[in-house]
């Protein structure tokens, strides 16, 4: 039937954590500030989208907020990508954090996709 | 059962607040309305089973002449099957129907005369200051005239209203909920502004000409409407709709129960049950394609993921709730058994409850209905 599920918001909250720590070593162990500031941003704005989301009064503003955090995963997928392949990053780190940044791209794709159309009136 | 929606894609002037599409050059009407007529013709296969609602939405319906909604409602008749008794609903703008500007005891029996048995008023607000916020061509005396002068022809009359409105105090939504309900209207569709990207409200906020939506003062605007609904007797069966029985929308209810239905016009959807269609949103792209016999469309069909996902989404917002013998029914046990394993935290907070074998959104989990609903969502992640 399928490999994995949801719920989103805890999902989002350990990837935040899990971006945290590799912004860490990144900034105190190799010194490198800007790429890994820039995936510090995406890569802890997905859960924060996600939580504003669960605040949305309608679902217009609920679609907004989860279209603002797909967005934010592809972002984030960019980032890793390129601290991969610049070697700021090891491969094994690269592939816990993309997988589960692919993960939450297809829920909130999922999501978005039954949110995003509106009813005819 | 099946419906069809018509959208005429016409304003007078645009809403600061609106994203639908539309135009406010009248110059297309004509051409518009008879690709809409032969739209109709050109899709009249695509609909399987009878036709039990006509909704003509917008834009601005009522800026039709009585020739135009005829010769639509007509085609409609011509090319499909309708219901004895289908609900034939038009949209309309208080300033297109009051007496003083449009003849309206004409209008309304004329707009009968060709079987229209249900109006829906765009009223979003009584008072002056939040209609010239939102751009709205009518004012707070044509938004009464509007009702009082519908009420006398038509029982089955819905409005519109918006909260969470900048500036609108808890006060003023109560007196507008008031205003609707001591004018007996059946039927509220009540929405929380929200700011689209793109519109004219979004650039005033950004630049703090206007200040921007409180979701807190949102949320106890709705809860007020819950209240005031409930003691005057309309029952809140989808989030945003209110209405006494009798005087649900049939046409939404469908939309909701994932009937099938037909959109007509440019940027309309469409579903037939396994597939989604919209129309392009540019009236002369649409007029010049279907002219040629071409529908402008782009069609995505659904897995069977999607449509558990919407039914999700739409049930759980309604008062039906999610049923768990249509979900074993159109989806398998294995789907059953997912939803209810999903479920059990938000069962667990009370944020979900059991009917039988029904899911609903409890009072607490109102608010927070479209993250529930995505928590039990089913992602194919391979």
């Amino acid at each position: 039937m399928m490999n994995k599920q949801n719920p989103l918001s805890e999902k989002s909250y350990v990837f935040a954590l899990s971006i945290i720590d590799i912004y860490k070593t990144l900034s105190i162990e190799k010194k490198e500030y800007i790429l890994s500031k820039q995936l510090l941003s995406c890569g802890t704005s997905i859960g924060a989208n996600v939580a504003e989301a669960n605040g949305a009064i309608s679902k217009a503003d609920f679609s907004a907020k989860i279209s603002v955090a797909y967005k934010e995963s592809l972002e984030t997928k960019y980032w890793l990508s390129l601290l991969k392949d610049s070697d700021f990053i090891i491969v094994e780190d690269f592939d816990a954090l993309f997988d589960k940044a692919d993960e939450l791209s297809k829920i909130l794709y999922s999501i978005l996709k039954s949110t995003r159309i509106k009813p005819n009136q | 059962m099946s419906g069809i929606y018509i959208h005429i894609p016409f304003c007078k002037q645009a809403c600061y607040y609106c994203d639908f599409h539309f135009s406010t050059s009248l110059k297309k009407k004509g051409e518009l309305v008879n690709a809409l007529c032969k739209e109709l013709v050109l899709r009249q296969n695509e609909l399987i089973g009878t036709v039990e609602t006509i909704y003509f939405g917008g834009g601005t319906p009522s800026l039709l002449t009585i020739e135009d909604l005829r010769m639509l409602i007509d085609e409609v008749y011509r090319n499909y099957k309708v219901s004895e008794k289908p609900e034939i609903t038009l949209e309309a703008n208080p300033d297109d129907i009051v007496s003083v500007r449009a003849q309206a005891r004409t209008i309304f029996s004329d707009y009968k005369a060709i079987g229209i048995n249900r109006l829906s008023i765009g009223i979003q607000s009584f008072f002056e200051e939040d209609l010239k916020l939102m751009n709205r061509a009518h004012n707070a005396s044509e938004a009464l005239q509007g009702i009082k002068e519908a009420r006398q022809y038509f029982e089955n009359i819905t409005i519109d209203l918006i909260y969470g409105i900048p500036g609108l105090t808890n006060e003023r939504w109560k007196k507008n909920l008031e205003i609707a309900l001591n004018l007996d209207v059946p039927h509220l569709s009540c929405y929380a502004l929200t700011v689209e990207p793109k519109t004219a409200l979004k650039k005033f906020i950004e630049k703090g000409i206007v200040p921007p939506v409180d979701e807190e003062v949102a949320k106890q605007h709705y809860e007020i409407l819950l209240r005031e609904t409930e003691k005057a007797g309309l029952e809140n069966y989808e989030f945003s709709n209110f209405g006494k029985l009798g005087f649900h929308s049939r046409n939404n209810t469908a939309y909701w129960e994932g009937k099938p239905y037909l959109g007509i016009g440019p940027s309309a959807h469409s579903y037939d049950g396994k597939s989604r269609s919209w129309n392009v949103a540019n009236n002369t792209k649409y007029i010049k394609s279907i002219s040629a016999g071409e529908l402008p469309s782009e069609k995505e069909l659904l897995s069977k993921e999607d449509k558990y996902n919407e039914y999700i989404m739409t049930g759980l917002r309604t008062k039906k709730g999610v049923s768990f013998e249509r979900i074993e029914n159109e989806f398998g046990m294995e789907y059953s058994a997912y939803l209810l394993k999903q479920a059990e935290t938000a069962l667990k907070n009370e944020l979900l409850i059991l009917e039988g074998k029904t899911l609903k959104i409890s009072k607490k989990g109102k608010f927070l209905s479209d993250g529930i609903a995505a928590d039990l969502f089913l992602v194919n992640l391979d």
